[in-house]
């Protein structure tokens, strides 16, 4: 019997090694203003990615997401200016821990109790605390955000590399946003991944075979918001700044949308539809006040004409024209 | 001359100017082509910012419009190039980056203190320089200055102290002062330059002014009664609301029911222009003094103010442009000076030209310094008042200019300003 993980491995593996490649050329052959749209992007992939692994997989759906992305970037550039000769591998490590073990404190308390909408809401409202709390909170720029964030050099024993050189921090993104997403890979993939899975198809039934739902849901809650607290800790010294609006719903928001563009029940769906919206951002970016428009209609069209996303509908299309085939096949037959 | 506009009309015309950008942004080809100086303005042009960003555009086509009519910057036409930065850093990154790859070094504009804090660390990279032409955080000249960033616009140091300059000339008495401001740097900034300018101002008449602590609001917050019910009970006699914009409006808007617009003998306001009065009508504040970026009644008769306003009064039928209008026609002014001195668009060589450049704007002569890139020009403030006969409800009942001689601080980038008389 062929294990299960053999066929996704080699065919994921190789659809990543061609994105990583095109992704890691971007700034031979693209313009600057393009390399760092899709330097956000790799970013926003992961905060996608991460979102789906609990809804996609696991069933919960997290309306605060975002908050865990502010935390991760704040945390990264408390501890960068306070502690300057500290690791920035450590630093970035750091805010990836302090993003767990916070969702592990909120997880205990509102998925016990809460699920559904009630989870939605309630992480709702931890990112509209955590929003008004970076502005108001005056060691961290209040409204004004928190200013002269460094890009670090990473002293790897050997050599150095400065990431404030060129575009060294750009590949330094890419490159950690592929570790964290084969991260995401490999929990979407592993046992605990089934498990997730059957805890989405029906919680009742999970718990009868005896997995553990709510520490599994926890499980899920955590991983998610400590690869997304890691990726807000890596877009601080990108952007060099961070504003409350890191915290604010409407970037919450963003992984829903890329997740119901791409696709939610694929593992690649958030990363189609991440790169789909970064497609019509840049794309419209001259329309100015036409952007938002174009941009809402398109998510409205393809949401609508294709409910399970992008890479659903694909799907849908291949299994359709692939039908007809096997119809007349079996005629002659 | 009389004026007949509604709201509709001007945002009809007004969006003349963004369907005209946003064409030639599409029009333009993603080169440098055939000559032509492409100046790139980032502005806030959708969202909720656009209603200013609107004005900026205006500004910043008038004067490239008027630039191309006169024969161009060494013999070359101007061509705009326009980016949204829908008042958010990372989209002002974003704008700025696309617009130094599309090879567009010379770029201006920018509304939020955020944004141009967000671009300007990264200019050196890009080769690229930017000309501030609304921000006014005090941090963008001190402790964030860079070498690429200028600000061809006033700055919120020297319009303080200049409105308490102002104040302290007209209401000599009024030597008790107190404040409503949002919990903003730039809030806490513009409170502490005003005290800085009361206190010194008041102690060299030789009757020292008191300062009674401020209140704090929340930035965009919609419920102002406990601050009004508060300044109410104040014994201080001159309010500085530093509630700005949209904020001022609900604040206001709901003080008329308190009376608060009577108790205060003296009213100030640090930059919401026409927008408290706009949305007051007959309920503004009488004798409300509002900072201005360029206020275009002041400088009748100097022709670069009065071409920029016939040209702005032309194409939007408004005739009430905003200080933005000004500040944008003057960054283009500003580049168009520094390009024919260098002779060059090189981004080193402009920079050049830039530092300790003299040119003369819609407000008159600036000098933008050599040592922290920061201009010196004019401060502008305008008085209304209520006007049961008009339309509109309000007029303008005064308007003066202050000389910026020894309001600005001395230039020490890197470092940050010294308040001497900082007030919690």
């Amino acid at each position: 019997m062929r294990s299960p993980l053999s066929a996704p491995i080699a065919r994921d593996a190789a659809i990543a090694l061609v994105i990583v490649a095109v992704l890691l050329a971007m700034p031979l052959v693209a313009p600057k203003g393009l390399v760092f749209v899709v330097g956000t992007l790799a970013l926003h992939i992961v905060f996608g990615l991460s979102w789906n692994l609990m809804f996609g997989q696991t069933g919960l759906v997290s309306f605060g997401h975002a908050s865990f992305f502010a935390i991760g970037g704040y945390f990264y550039a408390l501890v960068a200016r306070s502690f300057p000769d500290l690791h920035p591998l450590l630093g970035f490590a750091g805010a990836g821990a302090f993003g767990v073990v916070l969702a592990i404190v909120i997880g205990l308390i509102a998925l016990r109790r809460s699920l559904g909408v009630y989870f939605a809401i309630l992480t709702l409202a931890l990112s509209q605390i955590v929003y008004l709390f970076l502005s108001s909170f005056t060691p961290l720029g209040r409204e004004d955000g928190f200013t002269g964030i460094r890009r670090p050099v990473l002293d790897m024993g050997l050599f150095e590399i400065d990431l404030a050189r060129g575009d060294n921090y750009y590949l330094f993104i890419v490159l950690f946003s592929t570790l964290l997403c084969a991260v995401v890979w490999w929990v979407r993939h592993s046992q605990t991944g089934r498990a997730l899975r059957a805890i989405q198809q029906d919680p009742e039934r999970a718990a009868f075979l005896g997995i553990n739902v709510a520490g599994n849901r926890l499980l899920a809650f955590a991983i998610a918001s400590g690869v997304t607290a890691v990726a807000g800790a890596l877009y601080g010294p990108w952007l060099q700044l961070l504003t409350p609006d890191v915290a604010h719903w409407t970037l919450s928001a963003r992984p829903i949308l890329y997740s119901l563009l791409g696709g939610v029940s694929s593992f690649w769906g958030p990363v189609v539809g991440a790169a789909g919206f970064a497609i019509l951002e840049y794309g419209t970016r001259t329309l100015h006040g036409f952007s938002e428009i174009i941009i809402g209609s398109i998510l409205l069209a393809v949401v609508l004409l294709f409910p399970g996303g992008i890479l659903g509908g694909l799907d849908a299309l291949r299994r359709r024209s692939a039908a007809p085939a096997r119809t007349a096949k079996e005629t002659v037959r | 001359m009389t004026f007949d506009i509604n709201r509709r009309e001007l945002v009809k015309a007004l969006g003349a100017f963004g369907g005209a950008a946003a064409i030639g942004s599409l029009a333009a080809p993603s080169r440098a082509q055939g000559g032509s100086i492409r100046l790139g303005l980032i502005a806030p042009l959708s969202g909720s910012q656009e209603i200013v960003g609107r004005y900026q555009l205006a500004g910043a086509t008038i004067a490239v419009n008027q630039i191309n009519q006169a024969g161009g910057i060494l013999g070359r036409q101007v061509e705009l190039v326009t980016r949204d930065d829908k008042a958010n850093p990372a989209a002002g990154v974003a704008a700025s980056k696309d617009l130094a790859g599309s090879g567009v070094n010379l770029m201006f504009g920018i509304l939020s203190s955020g944004v141009a804090l967000a671009v300007a660390p990264t200019l050196a990279d890009d080769k690229s320089v930017l000309v501030v032409s609304a921000a006014a955080a005090n941090e963008l000249t001190h402790e964030q200055y860079t070498r690429n960033v200028f600000r061809s616009a006033d700055h919120a140091y020297a319009r303080q102290r200049a409105l308490a300059k102002l104040v302290l000339t007209d209401f000599p008495d009024t030597l008790n002062w107190t404040a409503i401001n949002p919990q903003t740097a730039i809030g806490a900034s513009n409170w502490d330059s005003f005290v800085d300018g009361i206190a010194q101002y008041s102690q060299e008449a030789g009757k020292p002014a008191e300062i009674t602590e401020a209140l704090w609001s929340k930035f965009g917050a919609t419920d102002y009664k406990n601050e009004i019910s508060q300044l109410m009970r104040s014994k201080s006699e001159g309010l500085y609301c530093g509630v700005y914009g949209g904020d001022a409006v609900t604040m206001f808007g709901q003080a008329a029911a308190y009376g608060l617009t009577k108790k205060f003998k003296v009213i100030v306001d640090p930059g919401s222009e026409f927008i408290i009065a706009n949305a007051m009508g007959k309920n503004t504040p009488p004798g409300l003094w509002s900072g201005f970026h360029w206020y275009h009644g002041a400088y009748e008769g100097h022709k670069i103010n009065d071409d920029l306003y016939n040209a702005y009064v032309k194409e939007t039928n408004d005739p009430h442009p905003a200080g933005y209008v000004g500040e944008t026609h003057t960054s283009v002014l500003a580049y168009a000076s520094a390009i024919q001195k260098a002779g060059s668009t090189e981004t080193d060589a402009v920079i050049a030209a830039l530092e300790d450049l003299e040119f003369d704007s819609c407000k008159g002569m600036r000098k933008i310094r050599k040592e922290d890139h920061q201009a010196i020009c004019d401060l502008n403030f305008v008085q209304f008042g209520p006007d049961e006969g008009s339309d509109k409800g309000w007029k303008v009942t005064g308007h003066r200019i202050i000389k910026d001689e020894g309001v600005s601080e001395a230039p020490t980038p890197g470092v940050p300003i010294v308040f001497k008389n900082k007030k919690a």
